[in-house]
């Protein structure tokens, strides 16, 4: 079949795919193969046609202890409610992929981290759930709702300024001195409660040849946490929220804190953290914490989870902690609480409700928190054995979120001007002098370009 | 028929034999948009869209999600008084230059060197090995290696020498520098080397018949006729020194925190500004990275000015 003559004169019959057809073809075929490939079929969702899939974003790593608990209760909740769990084991990093997700509509139904993570990705964005209704639904098997069983204390950071909850605790870390009591026994009969009593201490042990105190220094949040609590404990709960966002830097010059700041600051000039602590790589001093090369841990109630999980503490090691040093009258325990969070695009809020109801069932609870061990956020749990001195000083004292919330509200500021100061004071690379004279002038320099 | 003759006819259509060229160049032409849009498509998709994105984004303040709110140039005018950034970006020019300088002399003592060596195949597998290692792994083994009680000070110590502390602030920044030379030199030695491998033989038989020493035939034989190659890696290296993550991220870092702000090059500014330290500010790390794409580009193209000469055939 003659369709027409071409410009050369050849006859063009029925016109078969041409060369540049195929070619594009060619090239673009394994390109749309690869886009199907990376697109969601959505059949996870189909599966939903026979029962809900729930997708979940976890801070844990499969090959955590953690993951491992968990697992198996997902494993429970499947069994009871018919629901699917999609778990992705994530990490810490967990929050920065949910914010990347939250300008998709690929969002997880639920997941966990920190309440300063969440807040900065979920509640600083307005992606979050108010979860005031799941507050009121009863806990998976048993007659209480969630909100009588979850320590009230804790509200103080899993609230919004509005006040809507935006995260049900799971577990919480607070922060203090920790210690071998089989070889500190004097401190552990009569834990010091003044910071001139803790001094002593320190000063006796160094006098020894002891070292006093561990910190790896190569972990700036380990470091400067140290003048975060005495500050803490001189300003009493905000105060140091309050000196970190005036705008002028003047609050630096209360001789109440350059006195604090040179006593904390003499602790790195004269000796004692052990040799090379500013030199070397976390878990380095840590670890000669456990043998018993330094005395004191300023950290959060992660260590038994590290003791205990990573083999470190010898088995005559018996964990004790101790409130921070008083410095006037305040005598509150920082902590950070972890917990559930919904985004505000998750597809299957009834579902996560039901999870996160299920997770804080008191056996389910129960059975993680004493085998990894952490401080479950249920007010009417046992603690594990090497927490229960932890939680005692949590019971006895207010509880305040860690330096204030500095981190959550302004983790710019944070990173830029507060720990990296922090640090240098720890590592003995400005005095308490010097400390007080650098953070004055660059916060003041910070808040100037950033109001 | 005629409807033929009119077709063939037609002035429109009628193209000179010169224009039409061989059935290969017809083919030719035709061909080409079919293999270069899917590639230009890609390029425009992954590329020109992003970056026109970020240079939108950077003129706004956003947390990575939720709506943005404008702030015109005031991104750019903070970031230039920033000290954090100041320091970035003072780093990032110390790696480009310092680093860089010492990159390219230990590449020019290896190249004289293995030049003219026996085995100078294996001896080039070794010096290479390095860049086959990712930095991360690099930097986790130097971070063994060089911590206050490492490798090195137990064997210093065997010698009667006291621990140094190679991690401390002070040195940090000296000891990432040394570990971006140790990474880097074996793939600008080999770059060089394969400029150096053009180089006519007689030559050297020339130089040294005329009594040339093996610095005398580096200074005047290899140098000059190995400058385009130079020239290019020169590039290369400003290229990717400004790329430089990993190894700074990995030696510097740990497991939940970053580098201390005193090592940061504009590669963790940006990286620490939106992700890294939570501060999600997304605005304000586009606009960091905008300003050192800018300043590199400008870089690249003084450089390329530079070092521009006519080729030379040998």
């Amino acid at each position: 079949m003659i369709r027409g003559i071409r410009d050369d004169g050849r006859v063009t019959g029925i016109r078969t795919p041409s060369r540049a057809v195929v070619g594009t073809a060619a090239m673009i075929g394994p390109l749309l193969a690869v886009a199907a490939c990376g697109a969601d079929d959505g059949s996870a969702e189909a599966s939903g046609e026979e029962g809900q899939v729930l997708h979940y974003w976890s801070m844990w790593q499969d090959s955590e202890p953690d993951a491992q608990y968990l697992q198996e209760a997902i494993d429970e909740f499947e069994t009871e409610t018919g629901i699917t769990v999609e778990v992705e084991w994530h990490g810490r990093d967990v929050m920065n992929k949910v914010l990347a997700a939250q300008n998709t509509d690929s969002v997880p139904d639920v997941v966990t981290q920190s309440t300063s993570k969440v807040g900065s990705v979920m509640v600083n964005t307005d992606q979050y759930t108010d979860l005031s209704s799941l507050y009121e639904q009863e806990v998976f098997g048993e007659d209480v709702t969630i909100g009588e069983v979850i320590n009230e204390d804790y509200e103080v950071v899993t609230t919004t300024e509005s006040g809507e909850p935006f995260l049900v605790p799971f577990f919480v870390h607070a922060y203090a001195l920790w210690y071998d009591a089989n070889r500190l026994n004097e401190v552990a009969a009569s834990p010091p409660e003044t910071w001139d009593d803790f001094a002593q201490i320190l000063e006796e042990t160094r006098s020894s040849g002891q070292s006093p105190l561990a910190l790896d220094g190569d972990i700036g949040s380990y470091a400067s946490i140290w003048p975060g609590m005495t500050l803490a404990r001189i300003l009493g709960p905000g105060g140091l929220l309050e000196l970190a966002t005036d705008p002028s830097g003047e609050g630096w010059e209360d001789p109440a804190i350059r006195d604090a700041m040179v006593e904390i600051g003499e602790l790195a000039a004269s000796g004692y953290f052990p040799d090379g602590y500013d030199a070397s790589k976390w878990p380095t001093v840590q670890r000669q914490w456990f043998d018993g090369e330094a005395d004191f841990l300023l950290m959060g109630s992660w260590v038994p989870l590290e003791g205990d999980t990573k083999g470190w503490a010898p088995e005559d090691f018996e964990l004790a902690a101790m409130n921070f040093p008083a410095f006037g009258d305040d005598r509150s325990v920082p902590f950070e609480a972890y917990g559930f969070a919904i985004p505000k695009k998750a597809k299957n809020v009834d579902a996560a409700e039901q999870f996160i109801a299920f997770m804080l069932n008191k056996d389910t609870l129960s059975t993680w928190a004493n085998a990894v061990p952490v401080l479950p956020a249920r007010t009417d749990l046992e603690q594990a054995g090497s927490l229960e001195g932890i939680y005692t000083i949590m019971q006895d004292n207010q509880l305040t979120p860690l330096l204030d919330g500095l981190r959550q509200y302004h983790p710019d500021y944070y990173s830029k001007i507060f720990e990296p100061a922090g640090r240098d004071l720890m590592l003995g690379e400005l005095s308490g002098e010097e400390f007080i004279a650098h953070i004055k002038e660059q916060q003041a320099n910070y808040w100037e370009l950033n109001q | 028929m005629t409807l033929l003759h009119e077709r063939r006819d037609a002035p429109t259509r009628s193209v000179p034999p010169e224009r039409r060229g061989s059935p290969v160049d017809v083919m030719r032409r035709r061909m080409f948009w079919p293999f270069v849009a899917p590639a230009t498509a890609l390029f425009v998709v992954f590329f020109v869209g992003p970056t026109i994105g970020v240079i939108w984004i950077s003129l706004n303040e956003w947390a990575g999600a939720g709506p943005m709110s404008w702030r015109g140039l005031k991104n750019y005018v903070t970031l230039v008084q920033d000290p954090t950034f100041q320091t970035a970006f003072s780093n990032s020019m110390k790696i480009l230059v310092l680093v860089g300088g010492c990159v390219f002399l230990a590449s020019f003592a290896l190249t004289a060197a293995l030049r003219e060596m026996k085995g100078k195949r294996l001896a080039r597998s070794i010096i290479f090995f390095p860049v086959l290692v990712s930095g991360i792994v690099i930097a986790l083994v130097w971070g063994i290696l060089f911590q206050h009680g490492g490798t090195v000070n137990s064997v210093l110590g065997n010698f009667g020498v006291e621990p140094i502390s190679w991690l401390n602030s002070s040195n940090m920044f000296t000891m990432i520098g040394l570990g971006m030379v140790w990474i880097n030199v074996g793939l600008y030695t080999t770059i060089i080397l394969a400029g150096v491998d053009r180089i006519p033989i007689y030559l050297y038989e020339e130089a040294s018949l005329a009594g040339a020493n093996a610095w005398q035939r580096f200074r005047y034989v290899t140098l000059p006729l190995s400058r385009d190659v130079v020239s290019v890696a020169a590039v290369l290296w400003t290229i990717e020194s400004i790329k430089i993550f990993e190894f700074i991220f990995a030696f510097g870092g740990t497991t939940n925190d970053m580098p201390p702000t005193s090592v940061w090059n504009s590669a963790l500014f940006v990286y620490g500004e939106s992700f890294g330290s939570s501060a999600y500010r997304f605005g304000y790390a586009s606009a960091s990275a905008l300003l050192m794409l800018l300043v590199f580009t400008a870089f690249v193209v003084l450089l390329r000015r530079l070092t521009h000469r006519e080729p030379l055939e040998f």
